[in-house]
């Protein structure tokens, strides 16, 4: 036996698609036969350095979270001082913030004009907050509250910074936020590049469909046909049935 | 199990970007375990960040690989083998030597019967893993980016679309002709002779 279909048979047996009396013949092999011992072992090790080596790279991409979230560090020492620290860090913010509502109050009852300056403010402050929180949660806070404006403007800031991958989630949402502000043409831009960029997704890549229903938007129907043909054209496309529905209604 | 738990299951079992949208909720969502255990173990934070996200791959292989059934929901399962995690570093820190059982993961290799393993300790030594080890870093760009893909578990049809190839057979065909560049050894060649 060769070392190529030595690497085929390893390759089919830590798949699992061997069946019994092949997988006894590889157990004899092992014990037997030494230069068939040899190559299998090589052949694990190097699917188990491929497993490491892609763990060691999982990992320090997941370990970023940590260091976004920005959390003081501590040590053993220090542990048992840390439960006082946060009891009194609470008790300075729950002040705080007896302080600032009754402020916000006392300036809701006595210049009403101001009345939106203030809720502005006390919105600013949360926006504030969160900026400590992850860029996740900002945007969702921003969405949520339907300040597409802001959500739009955090998410087109965070396409600027982050890394290759998450760019196009960034990308993505900034063109959610322009398509619910009716900004048709700027969306439209965006999810045209979303497309351009996001090629490694293939059939997966929603971008057309986006684009379709901004064409909707518009009310360009003969736009929107168009790009629903080149999904309805790509076999297996991820949007298939979405596209076929909306082809028909139109 | 929670509807949010199977929803992030799915997502997780869809692949690529799904995947990835998914793990990152999942991972923020029971981040806070590192915040509890700072007073339980005789760990620094960043010991316990490190067996934080080793506990979280383990989850996320488990759902992929079918092992993670949804007996219990992710939270529990996440805690349990997150705990795990914490005590073996707390006994790693106690005796700070290398473990005697070196080639216990091969263990992990779930489609391998015992006589195989068993054959497999004894064959595999430290200086055939240096051997496979210092070939990786003579390995071409694509070769290794294919292989440590292949090795985060996403299946051939999803790196054909990540990295351009035309479809899973061609990513097939690749990974063998890099495995074949990569185990390329004169003495074995030789041997087999």
């Amino acid at each position: 036996m060769d070392k190529q279909e030595i690497h085929k048979l390893a390759e089919r047996y830590l798949t699992g698609d061997l069946d019994a009396k092949e997988k006894q013949t590889v157990d004899d092999l092992l014990e037997t036969d030494n230069a068939f011992g040899q190559v299998f072992s090589r052949y694990l090790i190097a699917n188990q350095e491929a497993k490491e080596l892609a763990r060691a790279k999982w990992k320090e991409e997941l370990m970023t979270h940590f260091k976004k979230e920005e959390q003081p560090t501590s040590s053993v020492e220090s542990k048992k001082g840390r439960l006082f620290y946060l009891r009194r860090l609470a008790a300075v913010a729950a002040v705080f913030l007896l302080v600032f509502g009754a402020f916000w109050l006392w300036n809701k009852s006595h210049s009403p004009n101001l009345f939106a300056d203030a809720t502005s403010e006390v919105y600013q402050a949360r926006i504030d907050k969160l900026d400590k929180r992850s860029e996740e949660s900002q945007f969702k806070f921003l969405f949520d509250n339907k300040d597409f404006k802001q959500a739009q403007l955090f998410a087109k800031k965070q396409f600027t910074i982050a890394d290759e991958m998450d760019k196009m989630l960034w990308q993505e949402r900034q063109g959610f936020c322009l398509w619910q502000l009716k900004r048709w043409e700027e969306a439209l831009v965006v999810f045209k590049d979303l497309e351009k960029n996001d090629i490694l997704l293939a059939k997966k890549n929603p971008a057309l469909w986006y684009q379709a229903i901004t064409y909707l938007g518009m009310e360009d129907k003969e736009q929107c046909k168009q790009v629903l043909e080149r999904i309805l054209a790509s076999p297996e496309h991820n949007y298939m049935v979405k596209a076929k529905d909306l082809r028909k209604q139109l | 199990m929670k509807d949010n738990d199977i929803e992030l299951i799915q997502e997780i079992r869809k692949g690529y970007l799904h995947r990835r949208r998914a793990e990152t909720k999942l991972f923020q969502q029971y981040q806070y375990f590192v915040q509890q255990a700072v007073n339980k173990y005789a760990l620094d934070e960043s010991e316990l960040e490190s067996a934080y996200c080793d506990a979280f791959m383990a989850l996320v292989e488990q759902i992929l690989d079918g092992r993670f059934r949804g007996e219990s929901s992710t939270k529990t399962y996440l805690y349990r083998i997150f705990n795990n995690k914490c005590l073996d570093a707390v006994r790693k820190n106690a005796r700070d030597k290398r473990s005697i059982h070196d080639t216990a993961w091969i263990e992990d290799w779930t489609h391998l019967s015992s006589r195989a393993i068993s054959a497999l300790k004894t064959l595999i030594n430290q200086e055939m893993i240096e051997e496979v080890k210092q070939a990786f870093k003579k390995l071409g760009e694509k070769c290794a980016m294919l292989l440590t893909n292949w090795g985060r578990g996403y299946s051939a049809k999803e790196i054909a679309d990540m990295l351009g190839y035309k479809n899973a057979h061609t990513i097939r065909t690749t990974k063998s002709r890099c495995m074949d560049k990569l185990l390329e050894d004169d003495k074995l060649r030789e041997q087999l002779k």
